[in-house]
């Protein structure tokens, strides 16, 4: 059991069929994950629930893993790079058709997060599935191993460069007030 | 903790506020799994795909009437997905030409794509969808405990509309897929509208604006 709220739930807590439970602790914290990954509002949204929806099908058996929360943030963290990919032609193909693009602004995160992330979404991909994991879900190395199925020792390896290389374009994009 | 990791756990941390924010919009009356379920919404299958696409695809016909999923839920071959998602886009072609009739103007919806889900075979349908980048993906019949179809529909559109036309291609959505449409997004170059379906039961509630953005981007 990883934190408080039991995001990190065992099986015993999770109990024999207490999906809504499973479902209400862990929906907010998977939009979180599916926001940080895909930078996007309703996929998002989606991506959790298609994630829980998944997780119900396969209730009887996901529910006695040692760790079912982890089985769903798995799948959320390896689609929501795929809706990131696919968003991105989406704007892309609504540029080429309009032949011009109004500035975008995600309403609901600060502009210097909105910006920060998508930097973090610009990453390869498992970088960016690392990155997601330890800071909005604030695993340990270990945990965010067992969610992507990965040694610790990848992982350490995959945040590292991460970082190296969110720090050298975060300087160069704005060295004065970029952390 | 260097300034990057400081900048990082504080955003993580309004991110984390954000999604708790977010409403769940599971139909409110319905306890237990149902109304999880019924409230589910699909992720978006993005195959970019001109109109044109499965306008061309409907001529594209197998002629199986029956999706390839058996009463087990048994995931089918990839071939089989394969053909069936072939086989939906009769349904995906005639949406295009609903969302035409609708607004004459957006004519051009640049991308359109279904989801679909059936038990099992919903992972497997999505591979295969994403394994052929032109393909339209469309939805598949329930499966126990499921009442009724879940989908969702994605499409971008070239200029905007007014909010009564967006309502009817929104309405023609729903009604040209027979009910089975629980989510439909629709982007405009400037707006983004989400109608979620609360019921399949009563038509007079078929659409409903749950979301209206303004910066056209999600």
């Amino acid at each position: 059991v990883r934190n408080d709220d039991g995001f990190h739930g065992s099986t015993q807590r999770v109990g024999q069929d207490d999906f809504e439970h499973f479902y209400l602790r862990n929906r907010p914290r998977l939009i979180a994950l599916a926001y940080a990954v895909s930078g996007s509002r309703s996929g998002s949204e989606d991506l959790a629930h298609d994630a829980l929806e998944a997780t119900y099908r396969d209730w009887d058996r996901i529910r006695r893993l040692d760790n079912p929360a982890a089985w769903v943030q798995r799948i959320v963290v390896n689609r929501s790079v795929s809706a990131y990919r696919r968003r991105l032609c989406e704007l892309k193909a609504l540029v080429r058709l309009r032949g011009e693009r109004h500035a975008i602004a995600f309403p609901e995160v600060s502009g210097e997060t909105d910006w920060l992330w998508n930097e973090v979404r610009r990453l390869p991909r498992r970088q960016v599935q690392v990155v997601a994991l330890t800071y909005v879900e604030e695993m340990s190395m270990v945990e965010v191993a067992e969610v992507l199925g990965v040694s610790k020792e990848s992982v350490n390896t995959h945040l590292r460069r991460a970082r190296n290389t969110l720090a050298r374009r975060i300087q160069i994009t704005n060295p004065e007030e970029r952390p | 903790m260097t300034r990057l990791d400081e900048h990082l756990h504080d955003t993580a941390e309004e991110i984390r506020r954000f999604a708790h924010l977010i409403p769940d919009h599971r139909p409110v009356g319905q306890p237990g799994r149902r109304s999880i379920l019924a409230g589910v919404a699909l992720a978006v299958l993005g195959t970019l795909a001109l109109v044109a696409v499965p306008l061309a695809l409907r001529a594209f016909d197998t002629g199986r009437d029956e999706p390839p999923v058996g009463e087990s839920g048994q995931t089918p071959a990839a071939d089989d997905i394969e053909a069936y998602l072939y086989d939906k886009a009769d349904l995906i072609g005639d949406l295009a030409d609903w969302v035409a009739e609708a607004d004459g103007r957006s004519m051009a919806a640049e991308a359109s794509a279904w989801e679909g889900v059936a038990g099992a075979v919903y992972v497997s349908a999505t591979q295969a969808a994403e394994e052929h980048r032109e393909m339209v993906a469309t939805s598949l019949p329930p499966q126990p405990p499921f009442d009724r179809y879940l989908a969702s529909i994605r499409i971008i559109f070239t200029d905007g509309a007014d909010e009564a036309t967006r309502s009817d291609i929104a309405r023609l959505l729903w009604s040209g897929s027979g009910g089975r449409l629980v989510r439909i997004t629709l982007l405009f170059h400037e707006t983004s509208l989400r109608y979620e379906i609360p019921s399949a039961d009563d038509p007079a509630v078929t659409t409903t604006i749950i979301e209206v953005q303004t910066d056209g981007d999600d």
